[in-house]
């Protein structure tokens, strides 16, 4: 980043505060703590513009940023919203296992009900459009990682939401052993 | 010709009863994924990306343009 033109980082910043409080708030669940993260991303981004290497993608830059820092506060345990997440996802599968089938949740509550791994590596190719590298690079995993917890988000999803017509296309899809001829 | 499918299909389906029952410690990672069938996968993307853009969609609450100003504000006093 050209140190000369502070008036261009700011302006750069700004366009891509959106982008980093959806992923915050994907990330964490929590709108005042993802905003929380969004201006100490933008803090330590400032301090660190000579970092950035020039030509390389901004965004992508930012959101490792972000999501570090949320990692960080994690293993601190200064925020604890994703603990309470994974309680009640946990007395939510007891109780679907009792009641014999889970209750149909909407998107917005099932895509919390996801480890926070695979919210991300969702997030980042399913709704930023990053690629299966990028998403890998910015998470510090192989890509591999990052297509079987996209993989795995997709499938709780299903079992989350018993997506309408799920079955249905399950069904439709051919089966190997089917009496065709 | 129709029996003849009809026990090479019930051979198959023995053997493959076979493996996996000769298999049961399979690795829960590699066991759970499933793939799903591309209706399902656009599906699902495009409920994921109307959540997503309804976050996008919303106003930049003012703190942030006021931060990023305070940023530049100390960046040409340094």
């Amino acid at each position: 980043m050209k140190r000369a033109d502070p008036g261009g980082l700011e302006a750069l910043l700004a366009a891509n505060v959106p982008n980093l409080r959806a992923f915050a708030r994907s990330l964490c669940g929590n709108p005042d703590y993802a905003d929380d993260l969004v201006q100490e991303t933008l803090v330590k981004a400032w301090k660190n513009q000579a970092s950035f290497v020039e030509g390389t993608n901004l965004k992508a830059w930012l959101f490792t940023i972000l999501r570090n820092t949320f990692l960080s506060d994690r293993r601190k345990r200064k925020y604890e919203t994703e603990d309470k997440d994974g309680i009640m996802a946990a007395q939510l599968s007891v109780h679907g296992e009792q009641s014999g089938h889970m209750d149909m949740l909407d998107f917005e509550k099932a895509f919390t009900k996801l480890p926070h791994e695979q919210r991300e590596a969702l997030i980042l190719i399913g709704a930023e459009g990053f690629s299966y590298e990028e998403a890998a690079l910015m998470c510090g995993c192989a890509v591999g990682t990052i297509k079987s917890r996209v993989n795995r988000a997709r499938v709780k999803l299903c079992e989350l939401m018993g997506v309408d017509g799920v079955t249905d296309f399950l069904a439709k899809t051919p089966q190997p052993d089917a009496d065709v001829t | 010709m129709r029996t003849r499918w009809h026990d090479e299909g019930a051979r198959m389906n023995d053997k493959m009863k076979q493996t996996t029952n000769m298999d049961p410690g399979v690795e829960p990672d590699t066991a759970e994924i499933k793939q799903l069938s591309p209706e399902i996968e656009r599906h699902l993307g495009s409920k994921l990306q109307q959540a997503y853009g309804k976050i996008l969609a919303e106003p930049m609450p003012e703190k942030f343009g006021a931060l990023l100003k305070q940023l530049s504000k100390s960046e040409t006093k340094s």
